[in-house]
């Protein structure tokens, strides 16, 4: 007799690769062969994958058509086994996978676009956490401005790109039912996810913002911050730049660099 | 939740609110501060030789703590073996090496939640050479020895006795009543193969006569025990699923007219 371990190690086998032999001997026939037992197993285990994939990604399906997502995410599924009991996590790393297939091909854009589509779900389900009031800033002497760490609210991802993955992404909604030409050189990408009350927001964010964004991730002072969004845009304007993040409401908290709250 | 239904109770999947936050954990908050809940674990493989996932009992240990549910219940299946999740309820075999193990299993989920579990048997397409012990015997061991309730799904029983051939009376009435917490009834599809079928559990029809007559005998075998219409796939107007909602206390009504 098996462990118990060989036995489910040898059920995972028929299920992942289809490779029934060594499961299928130990199963009762009961008038129905063991290996079409074994496939009601296969087919849940398949359709619960693709349904689940099929509801992340929803635009890249849309984009490559019903037949080529079922494949892809099948191939997929066989790259990346799900790791966790939540399926909620199993397309975790398909943007990833799509780059490694289609990185050289003209349909190189589908991984941004999947990456926007993960962010989405991660932003959908992240700690809520509310806005800075604007107000302390008023305590806040203008010498201590440089150290200043501006926390970005948990419920928003930056999603960057060579391609113009919002405007693929709205064109690519359910209700829209003609989709526009899009042209995919020469219109990158820097698209801001946050979390309202009822909704998810996409939009676009100016180079300047999406670099000081960036920094304000990493828990760069205010003073360095910008000192690094200054050498990636040439355009970069930081009063221009507060005003767009801050109006977003994209902070939950406002820190002195020595680490003393002061929100 | 805005027609507010003249329900007793809801029982969600616990995975689908392991999230940190956002609109799912508010509707959540939302219902519970209407109903009672009931929370129902499909993921926690409780019958892996795999570790427990410190992670996804973390977050069923938060769930259970800011919703405070009346119940929590998991599967008498396994689902991951090697660090990769099949994300199934798949059959164990049922042998003492398995009883051994999911026993320690519960004890162990139990301690980490510092509550009772319900541990509900699966409908099942295949039945290992090597079985051991019978199903219901194996989930009244698991009951006894580890101190947790059962959750019986009538609609379960009726699939399983009828792919494999058993009794689904006898299997209903050798679990003892003090350990039976809770009922899911469903409905079901059936698959041909050849002048054969096996039957398939899909949560996504109307509960069947045979599985009515089934969950009347549970009621006598059990009592009064607060039952789900276990829906979830091919959703149909929430007046049908009351229509099923008010079928079960006629049989509930039926039985303590019966027993009086």
């Amino acid at each position: 007799m098996r462990s118990l371990r060989e036995t489910q190690a040898a059920f995972s086998a028929a299920l992942r690769s289809g490779d029934a032999g060594l499961l299928a001997s130990q199963i009762v026939d009961g008038g129905i062969a063991p290996e079409q037992r074994i496939q009601v197993y296969r087919n849940n285990h398949r359709l619960a994958a693709l349904a689940t994939m099929q509801a992340t990604y929803p635009v890249i399906e849309r984009l490559g058509g019903n037949d080529w997502f079922r494949q892809s995410a099948a191939q997929y599924q066989k790259r990346f086994p799900s790791r966790s009991g939540d399926l909620q996590y199993l397309g975790e790393n398909y943007p990833e996978f799509l780059r490694s297939q289609l990185g050289e091909t003209p349909h190189a854009y589908f991984a941004d676009v999947a990456a926007l589509e993960w962010a989405y779900q991660l932003v959908l389900s992240a700690e809520e956490r509310a806005p800075v009031d604007l107000a302390v800033l008023r305590a806040i002497a203008p010498q201590d401005y440089e150290r200043l760490v501006f926390v970005p609210r948990p419920a928003l991802r930056l999603v960057e790109s060579q391609f113009p993955i919002l405007a693929i992404w709205q064109a690519n909604q359910p209700s829209v039912e003609s989709v526009p030409e899009i042209g995919l050189d020469g219109n990158p990408s820097r698209v801001l996810l946050i979390r309202r009350e009822d909704h998810v927001e996409l939009r676009e964010l100016s180079e300047g913002s999406s670099l000081l964004l960036q920094q304000w991730q990493l828990g760069t002072p205010l003073g360095a911050a910008a000192a690094a969004a200054a050498a990636g845009s040439t355009a970069f304007d930081l009063p221009v730049c507060l005003r767009e993040l801050l109006g977003l409401k994209a902070i939950a908290d406002i820190v002195c660099g020595d680490t003393s709250d002061i929100a | 939740m805005r027609e507010r239904p003249a329900v007793g109770w809801l029982e969600v999947h616990s995975e689908n609110y392991f999230a940190d936050g956002g609109m799912q954990i508010e509707r959540l908050m939302n219902a519970r501060s209407l109903y009672p809940l009931s929370l129902h674990g499909v993921g926690m493989s409780l019958g892996s030789t795999d570790p427990l996932d410190a992670e996804h009992v973390r977050r069923l240990k938060r769930l259970v703590g800011w919703s405070k549910p009346a119940f929590i219940s998991e599967h008498l299946s396994w689902g991951s073996v090697h660090g990769t999740h099949l994300n199934d309820l798949l059959p164990l075999p049922l042998t003492e090496e398995a009883l051994a193990l999911i026993i320690a299993r519960v004890g162990q989920l139990q301690d980490e939640l510092g509550r009772q579990i319900l541990v509900e048997n699966v409908s099942s397409y295949l039945q290992f050479a090597e079985m051991q012990i019978a199903e219901w015997d194996f989930l009244a061991a698991l009951g006894e020895e580890a101190g947790c309730g059962l959750l019986v799904d009538v609609n379960n029983v009726y699939v399983s006795a009828c792919n494999h051939g058993f009794d689904a009376r006898r299997y209903l009435s050798a679990l003892p009543r003090h350990l039976v917490r809770e009922l899911h009834v469903a409905g079901h599809s059936r698959n041909r193969h050849g002048d054969r079928e096996i039957l398939i559990d899909t949560h996504s029809a109307p509960v069947c006569d045979e599985v009515w007559d089934l969950y009347e005998f549970s009621l006598r075998c059990f009592g009064p025990v607060p039952t789900l219409i276990e829906w979830d796939a091919d959703l149909p107007p929430l007046e049908v699923l009351l229509a099923e909602a008010g079928k079960a206390d006629r049989c509930l009504d039926k039985v303590h007219a019966l027993a009086a």
